[in-house]
């Protein structure tokens, strides 16, 4: 199974990538690592006892721009538990594009519940294996607004390299 | 239902709010049966053969897939761009409007207009626009090589932004007050000034109501709604959330 290191300024975080449970997406997620999209991204929106979603951003919060959307792989049985990765989208269940979040806590509100509307729920893909203590340190930093953009590391968490070990 | 947006300003160098307007023409705009975009879509328009460029193909390819899906789109010279043309207008599916445009709807009337006109208390910025809108200035310049124009547009870029501000901040009143007259007291829409607001004026004693568009910015637009009935306004934004 194919494992993402996302090396960060707090520290490195290793994904473990669900390549049969989420196909389309893990195939999403390695093409923008492949292309290099996620480096000099920055974690934009922390909350403590929720998530840290990041990968769409550069730091000052200019938007980049993305691919097509991936379709919204949900229904896989996968769990937002404490540690997994999964994918943040618009309010249209198949929008998701390279922005995706690390659940801090189990949230299992964001758990696929029936294909149509607010059931869709958001894709599990995968699981940090190593580096836990480093998304504790980022879901710590302090945050505030930055234009429209609410729960915004103060300091900016920057994801330096993303690369598949 | 009708929607009016302006001063998205598009350029390469302004990825969010390409995207935003991409997904806005890819989505809630074709909710519409017409789409008027007073002014200023682009941040710099140095003239029609510039189509080719890659970006730009791509504006005017997705302008005219909402265009063939049913929308109609009417397009309006700003201030940054109005040297777009008629082959940009039959690329992109769209009809050019002279400004200002009466627009009357069996429901309701409306007058649009990009907005920069009507703010001649901008006296240095005037004199450019009288000078540049003639088409023996229109003619000689569009004859120079892409290159040139493109330095010119950058120099006519960079001037603006080196100019006082504070004259440059609004409609001088005694002209709106005889644009609205001139226009039968309407609903008056315009752009230009990136001041969203919505004014009321009193004319010869008749309530004029004039809406002034939000600018874009990477994270966010705006448009503004006729629903047949009312004026609002409606952000353009797709966060992505869990």
């Amino acid at each position: 199974m194919s494992q993402v290191k996302l090396t960060t300024n707090h520290g490195a975080i290793t994904l473990k990538l669900d390549a049969e449970k989420a196909p389309k997406t893990v195939a999403n997620f390695i093409a923008y690592v492949e292309a290099g999209h996620y480096n000099n991204t920055i974690f934009h929106r922390v909350i403590k006892n929720f998530m840290i979603q990041g990968g769409g951003f550069e730091p000052n919060m200019n938007q980049k721009e993305c691919k097509a959307p991936v379709e919204n792989e949900a229904a896989n049985g996968l769990k937002n538990k404490r540690g997994s990765i999964a994918m943040a989208r618009t309010s249209d269940p198949h929008s998701a594009t390279a922005q995706f979040f690390i659940n801090t806590v189990d949230n299992d509100f964001l758990d696929f519940k029936a294909p149509s509307g607010q059931g869709w729920g958001y894709c599990v893909f995968g699981e940090v294996v190593d580096g836990l203590d480093v998304v504790d340190k980022i879901r710590a930093v302090r945050t505030g607004n930055k234009g429209f953009h609410q729960d915004v590391p103060v300091e900016e968490v920057i994801i330096e390299k993303a690369e598949i070990v | 239902m009708i929607l009016f947006i302006s001063d998205l300003h598009l350029s390469p160098r302004s990825p969010g709010a390409t995207a935003l307007f991409l997904r806005f023409l890819a989505g809630r705009a074709r909710q519409a049966k017409a789409l008027y975009i007073l002014g200023d879509l682009f941040e710099a328009w140095i003239g029609d053969d510039d189509i080719d460029d890659p970006y730009h193909a791509r504006i005017a390819a997705a302008l005219r897939a909402a265009a063939d899906a049913g929308v109609q789109i009417s397009l309006m010279h700003g201030n940054r761009d109005f040297l777009l043309g008629q082959k940009f207008a039959e690329a992109a599916g769209l009809r050019l409007l002279a400004d200002p445009y009466d627009l009357t709807l069996p429901e309701w009337s409306f007058v649009l207009s990009h907005g920069d006109a009507l703010c001649l208390d901008d006296t240095a910025y005037q004199a450019f626009r009288t000078r540049v809108r003639t088409p023996e200035w229109q003619t000689k310049m569009l004859a120079r090589p892409r290159f040139v124009r493109r330095l010119v547009a950058r120099y006519f870029r960079w001037r603006s932004r080196n100019m006082a501000r504070a004259v440059y901040a609004d409609l001088q009143a005694a002209a709106t007050d005889d644009f609205l007259r001139d226009h039968g007291y309407v609903t008056f829409i315009h752009g230009h000034t990136h001041q969203a607001a919505t004014h009321d004026h009193i004319v010869d004693g008749i309530h004029v109501e004039r809406w002034v568009l939000a600018d874009w910015h990477e994270d966010r637009g705006e448009c503004l709604v006729w629903d047949g009935e009312t004026l609002r306004r409606e952000a353009v934004i797709f966060e992505n959330r869990p």
